[in-house]
């Protein structure tokens, strides 16, 4: 974790990008800024080494980071299977409530 | 679920609650680990006293509680892959196999499986302390966290608050 002062965007960018390059299963992470408080990121992880499970699988895990530092923010993670994640994007697979795909920024 | 069972689920429930207040509130390592790993190892308890004996005493369990709930009856195997949240009983247990590496990792922390080395409670070696676990970064923190990892603390949770749902198969 980079001791800077926090910056959403940019922190969720090097998320992306460390999980792309440290999880061999991961194939894009998807950040959706739409509804998040200020010192929150939501990703969506697609992974294709995720076995296929039923739908009530879709929760998100969260983490406090950096906890009473300048840059203390939370980090949700949904873990999605690719077939899954087709069903978000046209809208058949429901998000966490509040969460949302407008606005979101795709890392491959 | 008989009594014995009852007692073990409510300890493993609440140390479950406590591990996601902590990873909420992103406290060191040591402390998420300490309570995951005891969440794990009560849960496991409180299924194997399902025969109403004793299980060993030992803090190991977890694995063998996910080989066991790999191996459960025909008839009930369809059933126990949707309360976990898979739809085939292969696909759980393709999963097991593929999360054992870290239920190993997370079961020999507490100090008496760690042998005089990491573990989220006591400063180690004993003889010459030179690491507390606060300032320690685990090797099972950093599995727990990737996408695999969470898939685990996501199954956790299952097992834990959908325990009397399969806690006599």
């Amino acid at each position: 974790m980079p001791a800077i002062q926090f910056d959403r965007d940019s922190m969720a960018k090097w998320y992306a990008k460390q999980h792309l390059k440290t999880d061999p299963g991961i194939v894009s992470v998807h950040y959706l800024p739409k509804n998040a408080g200020e010192r929150e990121i939501r990703l969506i992880e697609v992974n294709d080494l995720l076995r296929e499970r039923t739908d009530d699988a879709l929760e998100p895990i969260d983490f406090g980071v950096d906890t009473g530092m300048d840059s203390a923010h939370k980090l949700f993670v949904l873990d999605v299977t690719p077939e899954q994640w087709e069903r978000i994007r046209t809208k058949t697979l429901p998000l966490p409530s509040g969460w949302s795909l407008d606005k979101s920024i795709p890392y491959k | 679920m008989n009594g014995y069972q009852q007692l073990w689920w409510q300890q493993a429930r609440s140390d479950h609650d406590a591990f996601v207040v902590l990873r909420r509130a992103g406290s060191a390592e040591c402390h998420l680990l300490h309570y995951l790993q005891m969440a794990t190892e009560k849960t496991a308890k409180a299924y194997f006293w399902r025969s109403g004996s004793p299980p060993p005493t030992s803090h190991a369990g977890f694995v063998q509680f996910l080989r066991f709930l790999g191996q459960v009856r025909q008839r009930d195997r369809q059933r126990v892959a949707n309360l976990f949240s898979f739809k085939k009983f292969a696909d759980f247990q393709g999963w097991i196999r593929a999360v054992l590496p870290i239920a190993y990792q997370l079961e020999r922390l507490t100090p008496d499986l760690a042998h005089d080395g990491p573990n989220p409670e006591y400063p180690w070696p004993h003889a010459r302390p030179r690491v507390a676990p606060v300032n320690y970064k685990f090797t099972v923190w950093a599995s727990l966290a990737r996408g695999q990892g969470r898939d685990l603390m996501r199954v956790i949770r299952i097992a834990v608050e959908q325990f009397p749902k399969y806690a006599d198969t």
